[in-house]
C-alpha cells in the first residue's frame, strides 16, 4: 500500500474534464485506488463519488494505492495532477 | 385566457432569435413503483444487460455528435458512459436488489434519486448541471429495461419552440435542427450540457422562464431571443415582423463573418495590419486560431503566478511560453511579463498592503525589485523565442531608465544561458506598453530604446481621466472617445513611428466599431482584443479607407466632448457597419 500527500493545485480542482481523465487513468490500474481528504475517502475509480466529493483547488488530498500495481498508479496520477497545474486557470 | 403580448424575463443559454409555435415537449413517465422479486440474482442480470446495452446506444450517440457537431460536444456522451460504467453506482445498486429484492427498475432509480438529491443539495452550478446527466442516465436504463431504446423522435411541426421542463443531452442532440426554432427550459442553467449543445447546434435557447411554463398552450405563438436572455409570448404581428428581421440580419451577419477567415486584414485603399487576439491560458489559443486572428498581440502571464503557493519554475514557463508559440506556427506571439501587485496579490512574496494599489509598487516596478521573479520569467521568453515569432513586452512603464534596468536584466539571463549552453532567441524583440500620461510624453525618448510600443488603453484611460472604472461612481466618466485620451493615442502612434517602430493597441478600444476606422486612419499598425471580436474589426478594416484628409483627426479632437467625437466618428469616418450588431 503506498500513499502520496498533494495539494491540488489547479483552478478547477477535480471537477470537468479533470476528473474524467483522472477517473479513466485510475482504472487501468488493478490497484485499488482512494483519494483522501480529512476524514472523507473517495474511490478513485467512481466519477459519481469523486464529483460529489467536491475537491477543490488548495485541498490537501491523499492518493492511496494498494495492489500489485500501485507504484506505477501513483506515479502515474501524481504526474497527471500536476500536468493539470499547468493547463488550466486564466485571468 | 388573455392572448395579449407578454415579455418574460429569463436567462439566456444559446444566442438567436427563435420565432415558431409552443411544443409541449413530453417527459416520460419515471415514477418508478417499487416492486419486489423472488429471484433477485435474475435481476441483476437484467440490470447488467441493460447496462451493456444502455452502453452501446451510449456509443452510438457519441458517434453521431462527433459527426453532427464536433468532438468537444460529443464528450458529453463520454461522461455518459463514465457514469454508466461508474462501478460505485452499479455496486449500489446491486446492492439495493440484492439487499431488498427489489426490481431493477427501482433500484436503479432509487440509487440515481441519491446521487441526484446530493448534487442538487451543494451550491455549485457544475454539479446541479451533472445531476441532469443522472436523470438522463436513469431514464436511458429503465426505458432500457423496459425493452425501448432511444427516446422516440417525436414529429415535430415546423418552426416548433420547445418547451420542456429539463432538456436531456441525448435529447438534444438528436434535435431535428431544421424544425426546431428555438427551446425554452424551465430548469437548467447555462453551463448545463443541453446549453452546450444547444450553442453548438446554432438553436436559440432560453432557461428559467417560469412565467411561460403557467401561461403557454399548444400553438401558441412565441419568440425566443437568446441572447437576451427573454421570450415573448403572443407576440403582435409588428413585433413579430421586428424579431424575423433581427433574425435575418444576424444571420446574414454570421455568414458574412465567417466568409472573412483567411481573408487579410487590408482597408480598402492598402493598408494591412494585424488583428491579433488577447489571451490569458494556453486554453485561449483554440479560439485564436478558429478566429483566424493574426497572431496574439497580449500574452496575460499572470495566471502562471496567482493562486498558488510559491512561483512558477523556469522550467514550467517556458512549456506554456513554448506550446502557444507552436500554437500559433509563425504568428507573432507577443508575451507581457508579470503584471501584478496592487489589487493583483502574489501571495508568497509577503507585499505590505497599499492603501491605493493601481499607483503602487506593481508590474515593472515589482519586477524590478524581484529578480528572483522576474530573471526565471526572462530565461523562459528567450528560450521559447526560438519556438516561433516571440516578442517580449513590459508593462506599465514610464520612463527610459525602467527599460535600461530591465534590460540589463535581459542581458544577465542572456549572458547566464549562453554560459550553461542552453539555447535561446538572440535578438528577441522587446518592447513596452504605454500606460500612462507619462509615458504617452516621454515616447520620443522610450521609441529610441524598445522594439515596438503596444498602447494600453483599459489602464492609459483610467490614468488619464483619473476616473476607476470599477468604481460604479466614476464609471461614466470612463470613455476612450475623450479628446484627451484620443489625443494621447495619437501622439504615441506618431513617435513609434517617427522611431521607426511598430506601434499596436490591446486595450477594449481596440475592438471599438466606431474608433477601429479613427485609429486605422491615425496609423495604427495592430489592434489586439478578444478573440470574439476579431473577424468583426476585420470586416471593418476591410471595408474603412486609411488614408484620410490631414485635418480629419484635427476636426475630431477639436470636438468638445466624448459624446460630440462620437457622433463626428459616426458622421466623417464610417464604415459600413450596419451588417454588423452594433457595441454600445
Amino acid at each position: 500500500m503506498i500513499e502520496k500527500r498533494m495539494t491540488l493545485r489547479n483552478a478547477s480542482g477535480l471537477h470537468a474534464r479533470p476528473a474524467s481523465e483522472f477517473v479513466k487513468l485510475a482504472s487501468t490500474f488493478a490497484s485499488d485506488i482512494r483519494v483522501l481528504r480529512g476524514a472523507d475517502e473517495w474511490n478513485a475509480k467512481s466519477i459519481l463519488s469523486l464529483l460529489s466529493g467536491g475537491l477543490s483547488a488548495g485541498d490537501d488530498i491523499v492518493l492511496r494505492a494498494d495492489g500489485d500495481d500501485e507504484e506505477q498508479a501513483i506515479d502515474a496520477l501524481v504526474k497527471l495532477l500536476i500536468s493539470f497545474e499547468e493547463q488550466d486557470g486564466s485571468l | 385566457m388573455s392572448k395579449k403580448e407578454r415579455y418574460i424575463n429569463a436567462v439566456g443559454m444559446s444566442p438567436g432569435i427563435g420565432v415558431g409555435t409552443a411544443y409541449l415537449f413530453r417527459q416520460e413517465e419515471q415514477t418508478v413503483q417499487r416492486r419486489t422479486v423472488r429471484d433477485a440474482d435474475s435481476e441483476i442480470v437484467r440490470f447488467y444487460e441493460a447496462v451493456q446495452q444502455a452502453s452501446r446506444d451510449i456509443e452510438a450517440l457519441y458517434e453521431q455528435t462527433k459527426q453532427r457537431i464536433g468532438a468537444d460536444e460529443a464528450a458529453i456522451f463520454e461522461a455518459h458512459r463514465m457514469m454508466l460504467d461508474d462501478p460505485e453506482f452499479s455496486s449500489a445498486i446491486e446492492g439495493r436488489i440484492l439487499e431488498e429484492s427489489v426490481s431493477a427498475e427501482y433500484a436503479v432509480q432509487s440509487t440515481a434519486d441519491q446521487y441526484i438529491a446530493l448534487f442538487e443539495r451543494i451550491e455549485d452550478d457544475y454539479l446541479k448541471a451533472r445531476a441532469a446527466d443522472v436523470r438522463d442516465i436513469a431514464a436511458r436504463l429503465l426505458r432500457t429495461l423496459s425493452g425501448r431504446g432511444e427516446r422516440i423522435s417525436e414529429a415535430l411541426p415546423e418552426r416548433a419552440i420547445l418547451l420542456a421542463e429539463e432538456l436531456a443531452p441525448s435529447d438534444t442532440v438528436t434535435l431535428d435542427r431544421e424544425r426546431v426554432a428555438g427551446i425554452v427550459t424551465e430548469r437548467g442553467g447555462p453551463t448545463s450540457h443541453a446549453a452546450i449543445l444547444a450553442k453548438s447546434l446554432g438553436i436559440p435557447a432560453v432557461t428559467g422562464a417560469s412565467e411561460l411554463f403557467a401561461n403557454a398552450r399548444y400553438g401558441d405563438e412565441i419568440i425566443v431571443d437568446g441572447s437576451a436572455g427573454a421570450v415573448i409570448l403572443h407576440p403582435a404581428p409588428g413585433t413579430v415582423a421586428t424579431y424575423e428581421d433581427r433574425r435575418e440580419r444576424q444571420h446574414r451577419t454570421q455568414r458574412e463573418l465567417l466568409s472573412l477567415k483567411g481573408q487579410p486584414s487590408v482597408s480598402l485603399d492598402g493598408c494591412s495590419v494585424l488583428l491579433c487576439a488577447n489571451i490569458g491560458s494556453l486554453t485561449d489559443l483554440d479560439a485564436v486560431l478558429e478566429n483566424d486572428a493574426d497572431g496574439v498581440g497580449l500574452f496575460r502571464t499572470e495566471f502562471l503566478f496567482m493562486e498558488r503557493d510559491r512561483p512558477p519554475t523556469e522550467a514550467e514557463q517556458f512549456e506554456v511560453y513554448r506550446a502557444a508559440a507552436e500554437a500559433l506556427d509563425g504568428k507573432p506571439l507577443i508575451i507581457r511579463t508579470l503584471d501584478a501587485g496592487g489589487d493583483k496579490a502574489l501571495p508568497y512574496l509577503d507585499l505590505p498592503p497599499e492603501d491605493n494599489p493601481f499607483l503602487g509598487r506593481r508590474a515593472i516596478r515589482l519586477c524590478l525589485d524581484h529578480p528572483d521573479l522576474f530573471i526565471p520569467q526572462l530565461r523562459a521568453i528567450l528560450r521559447a523565442g526560438l519556438a516561433g515569432d516571440v516578442r517580449l513586452m513590459l508593462p506599465l512603464v514610464n520612463v527610459v531608465g525602467e527599460v535600461h534596468r530591465a534590460k540589463e536584466f535581459i542581458e544577465q539571463a542572456k549572458s547566464d544561458l549562453r554560459r550553461e549552453g542552453i539555447d535561446f532567441k538572440e535578438d528577441l524583440p522587446v518592447g513596452i506598453m504605454i500606460e500612462t500620461p507619462a509615458a504617452v510624453l516621454h515616447a520620443d525618448a522610450l521609441a529610441k530604446n524598445v522594439d515596438f510600443f503596444s498602447i494600453g488603453t483599459n489602464d492609459l484611460i483610467q490614468y488619464t481621466l483619473a476616473c476607476d472604472r470599477g468604481n460604479a461612481d466614476t464609471a461614466e466618466l470612463y470613455t476612450p472617445y475623450h479628446p484627451a485620451v484620443l489625443s494621447l493615442i495619437r501622439t504615441t502612434i506618431a513617435s513609434a513611428h517617427r522611431a521607426g517602430i511598430h506601434v499596436g493597441l490591446c486595450g477594449e478600444a481596440a475592438s471599438d466599431e466606431r474608433l477601429i476606422p479613427a485609429l486605422l486612419a491615425m496609423g495604427l499598425d495592430s489592434f489586439s482584443m478578444n478573440t470574439s471580436s476579431i473577424l468583426k474589426a476585420r470586416y471593418i478594416v476591410r471595408n474603412s479607407t486609411c488614408h484620410r484628409s490631414d485635418d480629419l483627426i484635427d476636426r475630431m479632437l477639436a470636438q468638445p466632448t466624448a459624446s460630440a467625437i462620437q457622433t463626428f466618428l459616426n458622421r466623417h469616418v464610417p464604415s459600413n457597419r450596419d451588417a454588423t450588431t452594433s457595441t454600445p
